[in-house]
C-alpha cells in the first residue's frame, strides 16, 4: 500500500500548489482589482465589507506577501473563504447554499450517464455488428446537438408544451425545504429535465469508449480462454468487461471532479440555482472572493475524485499496486 | 465407425504398456475440416479438407510453419476460432469415456503421488454423475448448441496457449481463475472444496499454494505457463489443445515445462493435440506427428518414423530447420523461399516452389493424403541398398512405413515413374520395430 501513501502525498502536494496559486492570482493581476472593486462599490460597500475585503487580499494593513499567505492559510483552515462582494454574505454560506443543487443533479445525471453508457457500451461490444449497433448513430447524433440547445427543445416541448415535466427552478415554490415527502419528490420532478439534457448529451461518451474498449479487450487470449473454459455467457463477458472498463474508470473520475463546477447552460436554461449560475454571477459582478471560493472548491473536488478514481484504480488493477 | 472394434487391436498391441486409460482408441476425430477466413470469392481457404485422429492418452503433434493453418484447424475443432474463420464443412468426432456413468478414475490412484486428489475427486465424480453424460457416446462438436458445447468445453477439451501471459485474465488471480472453471462446472462443489482443489492443482504443477491469490504478472513466465497447465487439468478433460505452450519461454524454461506435461500427461492420459513449428521438440514429445503445409496436412506418421524417414520434401526441409534436441550438430539447411499467401496458393501442390524434387505434375494436380503403399514398389533403376528386416514380407522391395503412414506427394505415388530421392526414402523405423504392422494398422481406418 506504499503506492497509495506516495499518490496521497503527490495530491497534498498539488493541493498545496492549487491553493497557493489561488492566493497568487488576483495578488498579480495588474493594477489593484480590490480598489476597483472598492470604487464601483462606492457609497454600497460598508465599512465591514471593506474590513472583510481588506483582511481577504491584506489590502490597506500593508502586510507582506509572506504575512498575507500565513493569514489566508489560517483562515482556510477555519472555514472561512472571505466575503462575497455582491451577495454580502460569506462566501462559505453561498457555497453552502448552491453546492448541493449542483451535486445533486450533475453527480446524479453523471453517475446515470456512466452506467447507462458503460452496460450500454458492453452489450454493444459483444455484439458487435448487430442490429445493436443502430444505437450508435442515434447517442452521437444527441452528443453533436449542443446540449443547451437540447436542453431548450426539451424544455419547450416536454415541459412548456405537453406539460409533463415541472419548469424553471429546483422545486415547487410553496414548499419547506427539508427532508420530507413533497418537498424531496418535487426536487426530483424538477431534475427530470436538467438531467436527461445531460445523460442524452453524454452518454455517447461513455457508450463509445466502452465499446471500443470491449472490442479490443474481445480479441484477447483471456477472453478465448475463457469461452474455452465453458463459463456461462455472462462470465465471459464479465472477464471481457472487468478489463476494458479501466480506462471508463479513469474518465469517471475526471468527470466526477467537474460535477462541481457545474453545467453553466443547463443551469442556465433550467434557472437551476446551481454553482454554475453562481461562477457566472461572480464573474460578470468581479467578486473576486466568490471566485476564488468557487475556484478552491473545484480545485479541491477535482483532486478529490481523482484521488477515489485511483484508489478505485488500484482495486480494479492490481497490476496498479505493484507500480511504486 | 464403432469405439469397441477399434480399441480391440489397438489395447492389445499396447497391453504390456499397463496404462489405466485405454491407449490408441480414438477421441477426437477430424474429419474433412474446411475453414475458410472470410466469405465468397474473397474467401481464403485456411484449411482444407483436414482429417485427423487423436487418440486417447496420445499426443499428436501438428507441425508447420506459420501461417500454416495448424492453429486455425485446432481452434476450428473446438469452435474457437475467431472471427471472420467459418468453418465451412466436416464434422469434429467427440468420443466420450467408455463405461460412463462412473469415469475410470479408478486406475488413476495407484500412480501415486496424487493421494490429497482423491477427496477431491470422489466430490467432483458426484456432480459429474449429477450433470449426466454432457454428450452421447460420440458427439460432433460441430453439430452441439451452446449449452451443450459450454458443458464440453474444459471437462473434456482444455486448451492451452502460447503466451499464458496474454491468456491469464490479468485482473484476476490465477487462484480465481481455476475456482471459476469449478464454479461453472462443478455446480455443487462448494467455496472451500473449490480452493482446496485449486491448491492440489496448482501443487501438481510445482507452484506453492501460497501462489494462490497471486495475479499472473506476479509470476514468472515459466509460472504463468505452470498456471495456466494447472487450470486445463482442473476438470482431468480428455484432451488438452497445446498451441505452442513453450514457444514464448527460454529454453531452460521450455524443457522444465515439456518434462511437466509428459509427467502430467503420463499420470493422468489425456490426449494431447500438441501444436508447434518446432518439429525436433515434437520428435521427444509426441506419438503421432501430423505436418501441414498451406492449409492442408501433407504428412502424418509415428514421430520416430517422421523423424528417421521422412517421406514429403516439405518435412525434411522442416527437420532441417531446427537442430536437434540430442545427439551430433548437425548443419541446419531450411527450406528455400517462403510460405505461401493463403490468399494466393500455389497451384498443384502449394509446396512445389519451394520443393526441389517438384515434378511437372506437381504444379498442376492436387496431391492428397493418401496412405504409403506398405513398400514401395521394386525398384526401376538399380536395385535399392537399403536393409530388408522382413524379406519375406517385402519381396525385394523396400519397407516404406505400413503403420498408417500417409503423405500427400507426387513423388510417392505408385503411377510417378520418377524413384523419390533417399533422404525421401530411407527405411521406416517404426514398421521395422514392430513385427506385426496389422496392430497397429488397425487403428487406423479412417
Amino acid at each position: 500500500m506504499t503506492a497509495l501513501a506516495r499518490k496521497i502525498g503527490v495530491y497534498i502536494v498539488t493541493a498545496w500548489v492549487a491553493i497557493t496559486v489561488n492566493f497568487l492570482l488576483p495578488r498579480l493581476m495588474p493594477g489593484n482589482p480590490i480598489q476597483t472593486m472598492i470604487g464601483k462599490l462606492q457609497g454600497r460597500v460598508t465599512l465591514q465589507m471593506q474590513q472583510a475585503i481588506q483582511q481577504q487580499f491584506g489590502i490597506g494593513l500593508h502586510q507582506s506577501l509572506w504575512s498575507q499567505y500565513v493569514s489566508y492559510w489560517s483562515q482556510l483552515f477555519h472555514g472561512n473563504l472571505g466575503q462575497s462582494i455582491t451577495l454580502s454574505a460569506p462566501v462559505s454560506t453561498v457555497l453552502g447554499q448552491t453546492l448541493p443543487w449542483t451535486v445533486g443533479l450533475l453527480g446524479a445525471s453523471t453517475v446515470l450517464s456512466f452506467v447507462l453508457g458503460t452496460l450500454a457500451g458492453i452489450a454493444l461490444g459483444w455484439r458487435r455488428g448487430s442490429w445493436l449497433d443502430g444505437f450508435l448513430p442515434v447517442s452521437t447524433f444527441f452528443q453533436a446537438v449542443p446540449y443547451f440547445f437540447l436542453g431548450t427543445v426539451l424544455l419547450l416541448v416536454l415541459g412548456s408544451d405537453l406539460h409533463w415535466f415541472p419548469v424553471l427552478g429546483n422545486y415547487a415554490r410553496g414548499l419547506t425545504p427539508g427532508f420530507n415527502g413533497p418537498f424531496l419528490f418535487s426536487v426530483v420532478r424538477y431534475a427530470e429535465l436538467p438531467a436527461a439534457t445531460i445523460v442524452l448529451s453524454s452518454i455517447a461518451g461513455w457508450m463509445l469508449g466502452m465499446r471500443n474498449m470491449m472490442v479490443t479487450v474481445m480479441d484477447e487470449d483471456f477472453v478465448l480462454v475463457a469461452r474455452a473454459k465453458g463459463l456461462p455467457t455472462r462470465k465471459v463477458v464479465s472477464y471481457a468487461a472487468r478489463n476494458a472498463i479501466l480506462p471508463s474508470v479513469a474518465n469517471f473520475s475526471l468527470a466526477i471532479g467537474l460535477v462541481v463546477s457545474g453545467a453553466l447552460l443547463v443551469e442556465l436554461v433550467f434557472n437551476y440555482p446551481g454553482v454554475g449560475n453562481l461562477l457566472l454571477q461572480a464573474v460578470l459582478n468581479q467578486d473576486y472572493p466568490l471566485l476564488q471560493g468557487i475556484f478552491l472548491v473545484i480545485t479541491l473536488t477535482v483532486l478529490g475524485a481523482n484521488l477515489i478514481a485511483d484508489f478505485i484504480y488500484v482495486f480494479l488493477d492490481p497490476r496498479v499496486r505493484q507500480e511504486a | 465407425m464403432s469405439a469397441s472394434d477399434v480399441a480391440a487391436p489397438a489395447a492389445a498391441g499396447n497391453s504390456q504398456l499397463e496404462i489405466p486409460v485405454q491407449r490408441g482408441e480414438p477421441v477426437l476425430e477430424i474429419r474433412g475440416l474446411c475453414v475458410d477466413y472470410g466469405i465468397g470469392d474473397e474467401a481464403t481457404h485456411a484449411v482444407v479438407d483436414a482429417n485427423l485422429v487423436l487418440r486417447r492418452g496420445e499426443v499428436l503433434g501438428l507441425a508447420g510453419e506459420s501461417g500454416s493453418g495448424k492453429s486455425t484447424l485446432a481452434y476450428a475443432a473446438t469452435r474457437l476460432l475467431r472471427e471472420p474463420g467459418l468453418i465451412t464443412g466436416g464434422e469434429v468426432l467427440f468420443h466420450s469415456r467408455p463405461g460412463a456413468p462412473s469415469l475410470p478414475d479408478g486406475g488413476r490412484g495407484a500412480n501415486g503421488g496424487r493421494g490429497a486428489d482423491k477427496h477431491a475427486d470422489k466430490h467432483a465424480d458426484k456432480h459429474a454423475d449429477k450433470q449426466a453424460r454432457p454428450v452421447a457416446e460420440s458427439a460432433d462438436l460441430l453439430e452441439l448448441d451452446e449449452p451443450e458445447l459450454q458443458r464440453v468445453r474444459w471437462s473434456e477439451i482444455s486448451v492451452v496457449m502460447q503466451s499464458a501471459l496474454n491468456a491469464l485474465n490479468p485482473v484476476i488471480s490465477i487462484g480465481r481463475q481455476i475456482e471459476d472453471v469449478l464454479r461453472a462446472h462443478r455446480p455443487g462443489m462448494g467455496r472451500r472444496m473449490r480452493e482446496k482443489r485449486a491448491i492440489e492443482l496448482l501443487e501438481m504443477v510445482g507452484i506453492t499454494g501460497d501462489r494462490l491469490r497471486s495475479y499472473p504478472h506476479e509470476l514468472s513466465g515459466g509460472m504463468r505457463q505452470r498456471a495456466m497447465i494447472a487450470m486445463a487439468l482442473a476438470l482431468e478433460p480428455q484432451v488438452v489443445i497445446m498451441d505452442e505452450p513453450t514457444t514464448a519461454l527460454d529454453v531452460v524454461t521450455q524443457r522444465e515445462i515439456l518434462e511437466e506435461l509428459i509427467r502430467l500427461r503420463d499420470d493422468l492420459g489425456f490426449a494431447a493435440l500438441f501444436i508447434t513449428h518446432d518439429l525436433s521438440l515434437l520428435i521427444e514429445l509426441a506419438d503421432e506427428i501430423a505436418v501441414m503445409y498451406a492449409g492442408r496436412l501433407v504428412e502424418r506418421a509415428k514421430s520416430a518414423a517422421l523423424f528417421r524417414a521422412p517421406r514429403h520434401p516439405y518435412t525434411y526441409g522442416l527437420l532441417n530447420s531446427f537442430p536437434p534436441m540430442h545427439g551430433a550438430r548437425t548443419p541446419m539447411i531450411g527450406i528455400a523461399g517462403a510460405p505461401p499467401d493463403l490468399r494466393a496458393v500455389p497451384s498443384g501442390c502449394a509446396f512445389h516452389p519451394r520443393c526441389p524434387h517438384a515434378l511437372e505434375r506437381c504444379s498442376v494436380d492436387v496431391p492428397q493424403l493418401v496412405p504409403l503403399s506398405p513398400v514401395i514398389p521394386p525398384p526401376r533403376g538399380a536395385p535399392n541398398p537399403g536393409h530388408a528386416p522382413n524379406g519375406d514380407l517385402l519381396n525385394g522391395g523396400l519397407l516404406n512405413g505400413a503403420a498408417g503412414r500417409e503423405v500427400a506427394c507426387w513423388l510417392h505415388d505408385p503411377a510417378t515413374s520418377v524413384k523419390a530421392p533417399e533422404e525421401l526414402s530411407r527405411p521406416d523405423p517404426v514398421t521395422a520395430a514392430v513385427p506385426d504392422p496389422g496392430a497397429t494398422e488397425g487403428g487406423q481406418t479412417s
